[in-house]
This record gives structure tokens, C-alpha cells and sequence, in this order.
């Protein structure tokens, strides 16, 4: 047993003491920068390692696994000796598990204290030293070393070692005083700020260490931005995390490998989060805080919402609905219930989001779009009002079979369900346009999330109520006429172009021969209704509708499996998403580019076309080697999901780059090509 | 129609699994063991369940069983209803993988005693439980809840003459779950060799 437990763990280092131990991964040796102890001085002792090639051994915050190495002195009377002085560690990564250390050959410095009074005799220092080296498997070790030194009054810098400790020394932190701060989101993450100085012209890719292992989720990938001067850094909360600290302390570094540079940084625990990194853009003017936060939130989403009043697919209905209030007399006590008509739709999606959330789908905000059957009876209803207003049917001036009954006239109802209506017709445009908007809501508590859906519904809403409050206004409406029902077909085209804008997505979910039947569905939808037209017996054109509407749903009825349909059918040739891929990827070294992306977001197809497929760009992608992956989620993907989680959001797009060996870097969500250029320039040349 | 088909959609979607967070659910897995038998955490409901994440070459591993550490935790353990769980993320190629013989092999010489050495050859497990470290230990109870995430003892070294002067963490959690008391130390830094995934 006792054999068994000395044959096992400790490398075969010398046991008597020596100044240097040697084991086939590591060589270790005790040294003084010194050739003398001098008394009344603090000079450094030095622990050289050496590590053999693809060894390491670790920092202070050995990262997910590994541990420091740890010394233990054995020093004469007239000695103390220090804490390490950690230079500043670089990164290793193996199949998702993340480390801090060391390779190469690098001296720990160590202070020692020598007490004037220190006998002019001859001492032997001695130290026991435990380490962790591993390359994928991790050998312990363990040695006694010791150095004889005499004791002079005059001592010279031993040349044997100078280079050694002038490496060391230039890998130490330098300690600097720059306001830096953190926060804690309500995601689980930490997010580190600090104000690093204009002239610094820090270098991508740059890291930061926490000193405490228990602090960030070393293996979690983090988002990062250094703009004006405001360096960023959010990382997901360690999960061994036990109480949220008042400081951290914090070393940063520059540079892939072995930084050429680092800083050692104290961050104090901020009171409030500061600006979302969805809004930055927007809040960058201001102070952080985050009621001011909130309040941008508010703004942009009432913004956004008005802006919605002119997407195609709203456009047309409200326009119609705005002349009729020319004589309306009831036009506030209308506004009032059209505005909460807006506003339950709005918020009863939230609910239903927030709900399937926390129940643990994996969503985000464009799931609705993410649904087959969804778009298709939005691609229907879209087609029906287009028909409408072409003049292929009209019953009075009804513009949609559905809805006719409670929509039209005078009532209150008719007023909330206007607005009911609105909501459902402008939410396919909201997921393209205001997906990551939305998308920072929802990484939010709920009650801010709701408030900037309300905010959303409440700008949507306000075109419309304030034509209804202000009868000045509705002067400036046009007199009616017989140039409306013109106005009014042409408005039927936007209908047309959204329906078919809806189709398409519908064709990328589930292929094209869905899309075939879809659009045969839609003329049969145009056949019924024209027919329904040429119908006297009420219950007849009833039974016929719905017909129509079933043979509609059984046409739309996705049963084709989900087609391996990708969003690009153009353009830049690239990998689909895959989790272990990626990690594959990045451990052969490869730089990869991520791209996020879905058929109905527009902002992503914009992005593709003028920053990503761009000639220039695909060539500088070859140029360096990059990899380009692909993520579609068009159709729920839960995987992707989770990606897009891991980077705190809950929506597309999002682009990242990953270089060699180095850490993520989150391009902006509107990308130039001039942006992703230069970011693609600072990878290093692709390998020969 | 539009609330029609979200309540469908609603009850469509399947609820993703969420990594291992202590006071949480745990999440459920199913495994083969060495013997070829299945396995599934949530056939243990009521049974408090040690998950230990091993890798018999792992030096930090060796030290808990060359000492006769984690034999005894688990012997005791298991004596008191508890369900004790080796599971092996190593992947084919990597030290520490077994197969079903080899880790029979294992279990015979080190005279473990755990419940069932559940095999992981994909990782999948180990990534749903974000394990880190050989050894890492977690402690779910009777309701599925994890109650501890971490380290196997407060003393991160490789000798095992530390083990003496350290904190069992599994033991005590074991004991405050069944004295009906909260658990004083739920999460630590695990510490050892890396778990060997694939990918």
C-alpha cells in the first residue's frame, strides 16, 4: 500500500537539495539576481522553470483546471522573502477547457527582504516547490532546491541571469490607476469596464485576467469592445462564484501567446449597470446609469414603433383608416381604445415570449417568424388584404373577410380591434428591423422588457391617436375623393410585395416545392374570395370562405421536413453551424469568422451584401485563411440559440471573429466593409 | 388565429436543457454503464445522487484513491441509501478513456465503490454539467435539485498526505441533506487534471 502510494505521484525530482531539478516536462532552478546578499536591501531571488516544448505549468489563476505552483521557503534568520511576482500569463485552450500558465522558459521573481544585520557569513537558502505541468495530461511534481549565497557589503548583478530577469520584469503587470468598474447583469455575467487612456493604442487581441480564479467563467466566451477610450469586457459569473466581491483585481494584457504588454488593473463593484451593449451606440453620449439606459430603451423602441407606421405591411392599412377619421366624431374615445388595442397585442406577445423563456425554449424575438405556419397565414392574410384593396372584392368598404365584422363602424370594439389588427400586421416588420433591439429587452428583467414593448406599441399607436386628438391635425388631411380609391389600389401593392417577401421566407424554411404549394394556396384564396363575390345565399358564400380557408391551411400545412435550405443562396461559400466544429476549428489554430444570421432579418442580409460578400472582403478572407461559418436561424435552432445566448443576446445578427489561439471579437451588428476589413487585417498571415 | 397558433407553438417547443446551477434542477441524462446497463438520473427521484467525474491516469484522481479517500466516501455513502455516480467524459484516444472491460478493470483495482461507472465517451454529459476537473463532484437530492458543485476536498494539491487536514465537501453536504440543514459550502473551485474531451 505505502508503495504503491510512493510509486504513484510525485516526479522523480532530486531529494537532496540542489538549485536545479529536472524531470523529462520541466527543469526548475532556484537563482539570485544578485552574485551576493547585501544587507539592508530587498533584492529578487528568481524561480527559473523551463518548460519542455507543449508543457505548461500555471499563473495564479490557474483558469478552469491545473494549480499554481506554490513554494514553501526555508530561510535563515535576517531573510523573508515575498509573494511571487506573477508575470502576466498567457492562454491555453484544449477542448473547451481553459487555462492560465506559463510555456517556455520564464522566471517567477521573488522579493527578499535582507536584514542589515545579517552575518557576513556564507547562507544557504532553501525552498520546497510543488507544481502542475500538463500538456494534455498533467504530471504533479514536486523538489527541494537551495542556493548558497554569501553575504557582501557590495553585490553585482549575476550576468548568468540578467536576461531572465529582464524578460520576467517586462511581463509584470504595471499597476495603473485607470477608473475601471463592474457589474453584475442580470444575465449571470460580470461586466468589466475601464477607462484606459486615450494614447494607450492598446492592440488587438487583448485579454483580461482576473487575479481570483472564482470570479469569471474561465471557459465562457466573452464580449469585448475598446472604443473612445472605454475598454469592455462581459463575461458569464464563474459558477463557483460565492458572494459578488466590492474590487477585483484585474490584469490585462496585449498580445496572442506571450503578451507583450499587461496592466494591472483594480476594478470597484459599480452600483448600477451601465448602458446595455445593445444601445451603446445610442447612450454613448451620456452618462452610463441605468435609468438613463431604460429611458434610451424607451425612446429608441417609441421611435421604432412610429417608424412602424410606414413599413409596407402597415402602411396601407393605416393610411385607409386615418381618411375615414376625417368624420369621425367620436375621434378621441376611438384613439383611446385603438391604443390599447395596439398595446395588448404587443403586450400579450411579450407574455407569451417572456413565458416560453423562462420555461426554457430556447427563443428569441423573431420566433414567431421562425414558425412555417405562422408566416404562411401571414403570407395569406397579407395576399387577402392586398386583393381587397385591388377591387377583387369588396363587401362595402371592408377590407378584410376576417376581421370585417369587428373592425368596421363606429363602436369602441371596432376601434380596439383596429388597433389589435395593427399590431398582428406590423409584427412580421418589427423581427427584421428591431431584433436585436428587442433582443436586448428580453436579456433584461421582465418588467423592463414589457416597458419597452409597451413603449414599442405605444409609438405604433401615436400617428394614429394623435390624428384623433388633435382635430387640428386632421385638417391637413387630404379631402375626400375620388383619387382615394386610387390611392387605395396602389396601396395594394406594398401588400402584394410583403406577401411575397413572406413566401420567400416560407421557401427557406421548408423548400421550394412548400413555397409552390403556398403560393397555389394563395390562388385559390384570390379564386374563393372572387367567387364568394358572384354569391347571393349568405350561408352559400359562408360555407364557400370556409372551404377556401381550409384548403388554404391543408395547402400551407408544412409536412415537408425541414429543408436543408441555407440562407445564402448567393455569394460567399461557407460551413453551416456546428458547436463542435467551431471548437475543432479553433483548436487546429484556424481563424474563424461566425456569422448569425436569418431569411427574415433584413439587417443581416444587408450586412451580407455590403460588408461580407463583398470581393474585397472574400479576398481577405482567403488571404488570411479564415473559415467562414454560417448559422441560419430562419428555423428554430436551439443551438444557435444558445450560441447567440453565450454572447448575451437573444437575436440575430451577430458576427464574431475569432483569431488563432486568440479571444472572440464581436463585430458591431451594422457592419461596413471597411469595418470587417480592418479586422480582418489584424489577424496574423494565414500559415503557409 | 395568431393566439391560436402561439398557444400551439407553445406547447410544440421543447423546453433546452440549462447547465448545472446549484438550487436548479439538475439536468437529466441517461448513460450506459460499464456492465452495458442504462441509466437515467430521474429514475433516482427521492435518492440523493454523487456524480464524480474520474480519470484513473489523473494523478489528482490517484491521489483520492491511492489514499483510500474516495473509496470510503463512497462506501459510506452508499451504505446510506445514497446513489454514487463515476462517470469517465474521456474521449476514444485520450488518456483516461475506457471501455466498458477496462473500466471494470479500473473499478476491481481500486476497489471502488461507487454505484454504477457510467461511461461518456461523447462528453455530452460532462458538458451539460460544465465539468472541469478529474475529479469534480456534484450532489443532487431527492428532488433533482443540485445542492453542491465543486471541489472534492478544500485542500488543492496533489499529495495525499493534504487529505487529512482538508474539508470532505462531499461529506458534508452529504450529511447537511440528510440532517435536513442547507448545505454551508454549495459551490468550490474544483481543482485537478482537465476533463479529456473530444471536443
Amino acid at each position: 500500500m505505502l508503495g504503491w502510494l510512493c510509486a504513484f505521484a510525485l516526479a522523480p525530482a532530486s531529494v537532496d537539495a540542489a538549485e536545479r531539478a529536472v524531470t523529462p516536462e520541466l527543469a526548475v532552478q532556484l537563482v539570485s539576481e544578485q552574485d551576493a546578499l547585501q544587507p539592508g536591501t530587498t533584492q529578487s531571488l528568481g524561480l527559473l522553470l523551463e518548460h519542455t516544448e507543449h508543457w505548461h505549468t500555471y499563473w495564479q489563476n490557474a483558469g478552469d483546471s491545473g494549480i499554481p505552483t506554490v513554494l514553501e521557503w526555508t530561510l535563515p534568520a535576517g531573510l523573508s522573502a515575498g509573494d511571487i511576482q506573477w508575470p502576466a500569463p498567457q492562454r491555453f485552450e484544449l477542448a473547451g477547457i481553459v487555462n492560465h500558465g506559463f510555456d517556455g522558459r520564464i522566471l517567477l521573481p521573488i522579493p527578499v527582504v535582507v536584514d542589515a544585520t545579517l552575518a557576513s557569513a556564507p547562507v544557504e537558502i532553501a525552498v520546497k516547490l510543488d507544481w502542475l505541468v500538463c500538456k494534455e495530461e498533467c504530471i504533479p511534481g514536486s523538489a527541494q532546491l537551495a542556493l548558497k549565497l554569501p553575504v557582501r557589503e557590495a553585490a553585482s548583478a549575476d550576468p548568468r541571469w540578467q536576461g531572465d530577469f529582464a524578460a520576467a520584469r517586462a511581463r509584470l503587470p504595471v499597476a495603473v490607476d485607470w477608473p475601471a468598474r463592474f457589474t453584475a447583469t442580470a444575465a449571470g455575467e460580470f461586466q468589466i469596464e475601464i477607462d484606459v487612456p486615450a494614447e494607450l493604442d492598446l492592440q488587438s487581441p487583448w485579454q483580461i485576467y482576473p487575479v481570483l480564479g472564482e470570479l469569471l467563467a474561465t471557459s465562457a466566451p466573452s464580449e469585448r469592445s475598446l472604443r473612445d477610450g472605454l475598454l469592455r469586457w462581459t463575461q458569464a459569473q464563474s459558477e463557483f462564484l460565492s458572494a459578488t466581491p466590492e474590487a477585483m483585481e484585474l490584469v490585462l494584457t496585449e498580445g496572442a501567446g506571450a503578451p507583450s504588454r499587461a496592466f494591472a488593473v483594480r476594478a470597484v463593484a459599480a452600483s448600477a449597470p451601465s448602458a446595455p451593449p445593445a444601445l451603446a451606440a445610442a447612450t454613448s453620449a451620456g452618462t452610463d446609469g441605468e435609468a438613463l439606459g431604460l429611458l434610451t430603451a424607451l425612446l429608441f423602441a417609441l421611435l421604432g414603433g412610429i417608424i412602424l407606421n410606414l413599413m409596407p405591411c402597415v402602411f396601407p392599412v393605416l393610411a385607409l383608416k386615418a381618411l375615414a377619421l376625417r368624420h369621425d366624431q367620436h375621434g378621441r374615445r376611438h384613439a383611446v381604445f385603438y391604443t390599447a388595442g395596439v398595446l395588448s397585442a404587443f403586450l400579450t406577445l411579450a407574455v407569451i415570449l417572456l413565458a416560453l423563456r423562462a420555461a426554457g425554449a430556447a427563443l428569441g424575438w423573431g420566433f414567431q417568424l421562425q414558425e412555417p405556419g405562422l408566416v404562411a397565414a401571414l403570407a395569406y392574410l397579407f395576399f387577402a388584404m392586398g386583393l381587397s384593396l385591388s377591387g377583387l372584392y369588396s363587401v362595402g368598404e371592408r377590407w378584410m373577410g376576417v376581421g370585417q365584422a369587428l373592425t368596421e363602424g363606429e363602436g369602441d370594439r371596432a376601434a380596439f380591434f383596429t388597433g389589435l389588427l395593427a399590431a398582428v400586421v406590423a409584427s412580421p416588420c418589427t423581427a427584421p428591423l428591431m431584433a436585436s433591439a428587442i433582443g436586448y429587452a428580453l436579456t433584461q428583467p421582465a418588467w423592463v422588457a414589457l416597458s419597452v414593448f409597451a413603449a414599442l406599441g405605444l409609438g405604433l399607436a401615436l400617428p394614429f391617436a394623435a390624428l384623433s386628438f388633435i382635430p387640428a391635425l386632421r385638417r391637413f388631411l387630404p379631402r375626400p375623393g375620388a383619387w382615394m380609391d386610387t390611392f387605395k389600389q396602389v396601396m395594394a401593392f406594398p401588400l402584394y410585395l410583403s406577401a411575397v417577401w413572406l413566401m420567400w421566407v416560407y421557401g427557406e424554411q421548408l423548400g421550394t416545392l412548400a413555397m409552390a404549394k403556398l403560393a397555389v394556396g394563395a390562388v385559390s384564396l384570390a379564386f374563393v374570395l372572387w367567387l364568394s363575390q358572384r354569391i347571393a345565399t349568405a350561408w352559400l358564400r359562408l360555407a364557400l370562405l370556409a372551404g377556401g380557408i381550409a384548403l388554404c391551411a391543408w395547402l400551407a400545412w408544412p409536412t415537408a421536413s425541414p429543408a436543408a435550405a441555407t440562407v445564402s443562396a448567393s455569394g460567399a461559400t461557407h460551413v453551416a453551424y456546428d458547436a463542435k466544429e467551431l471548437a475543432s476549428l479553433r483548436r487546429e489554430g484556424k481563424p474563424v469568422l461566425v456569422n448569425m444570421t436569418a431569411a427574415w432579418c433584413i439587417t443581416c442580409l444587408a450586412n451580407e451584401k455590403v460588408a461580407l460578400s463583398t470581393t474585397a472582403v472574400q479576398d481577405a478572407m482567403r488571404a488570411k485563411g479564415v473559415v467562414y461559418v454560417k448559422g441560419d436561424w430562419t428555423r428554430r435552432d436551439a443551438d444557435i440559440t444558445r450560441y447567440l445566448a453565450s454572447y448575451g443576446r437573444s437575436g440575430v445578427p451577430l458576427y464574431v471573429l475569432y483569431p488563432p489561439g486568440g479571444d472572440a471579437q464581436v463585430l458591431p451588428q451594422l457592419l461596413t466593409e471597411s469595418m470587417v476589413l480592418d479586422a480582418l487585417d489584424a489577424l496574423p498571415a494565414a500559415a503557409p | 388565429m395568431r393566439a391560436i397558433a402561439l398557444a400551439l407553438a407553445a406547447t410544440l417547443f421543447s423546453a433546452s436543457a440549462l447547465a448545472a446551477t446549484v438550487g436548479q434542477k439538475a439536468p437529466d441524462f441517461t448513460a450506459v454503464d460499464s456492465n452495458g446497463q442504462s441509466h437515467k438520473l430521474s429514475d433516482f427521484a427521492g435518492k440523493t445522487v454523487v456524480l464524480e467525474w474520474t480519470n484513473h491516469e489523473c494523478p489528482f484522481v490517484k491521489k483520492h484513491y491511492g489514499a483510500g479517500n474516495m473509496q470510503k466516501q463512497q462506501a459510506a455513502a452508499v451504505a446510506d441509501g445514497v446513489v454514487w455516480l463515476k462517470i469517465n467524459s474521456g474521449a476514444p484516444g485520450k488518456q483516461g478513456h475506457v471501455d466498458g472491460a477496462a473500466a471494470n478493470a479500473v473499478v476491481a483495482r481500486e476497489g471502488s465503490k461507487a454505484t454504477a461507472y457510467l461511461l461518456d465517451h461523447s462528453g455530452e454529459i460532462g458538458k451539460a454539467y460544465a465539468a472541469k476537473t478529474t475529479p469534480h463532484m456534484y450532489v443532487i437530492d431527492g428532488a433533482g435539485v443540485l445542492q453542491y458543485n465543486g471541489a472534492i476536498d478544500s485542500n488543492p494539491s496533489a499529495d495525499p498526505a493534504d487529505i487529512p487536514g482538508a474539508t470532505q465537501y462531499v461529506v458534508q453536504a452529504l450529511a447537511e441533506l440528510k440532517a435536513g440543514t442547507p448545505v454551508s459550502t454549495p459551490t468550490s473551485k474544483p481543482y485537478g487534471c482537465s476533463v479529456k474531451y473530444g471536443s
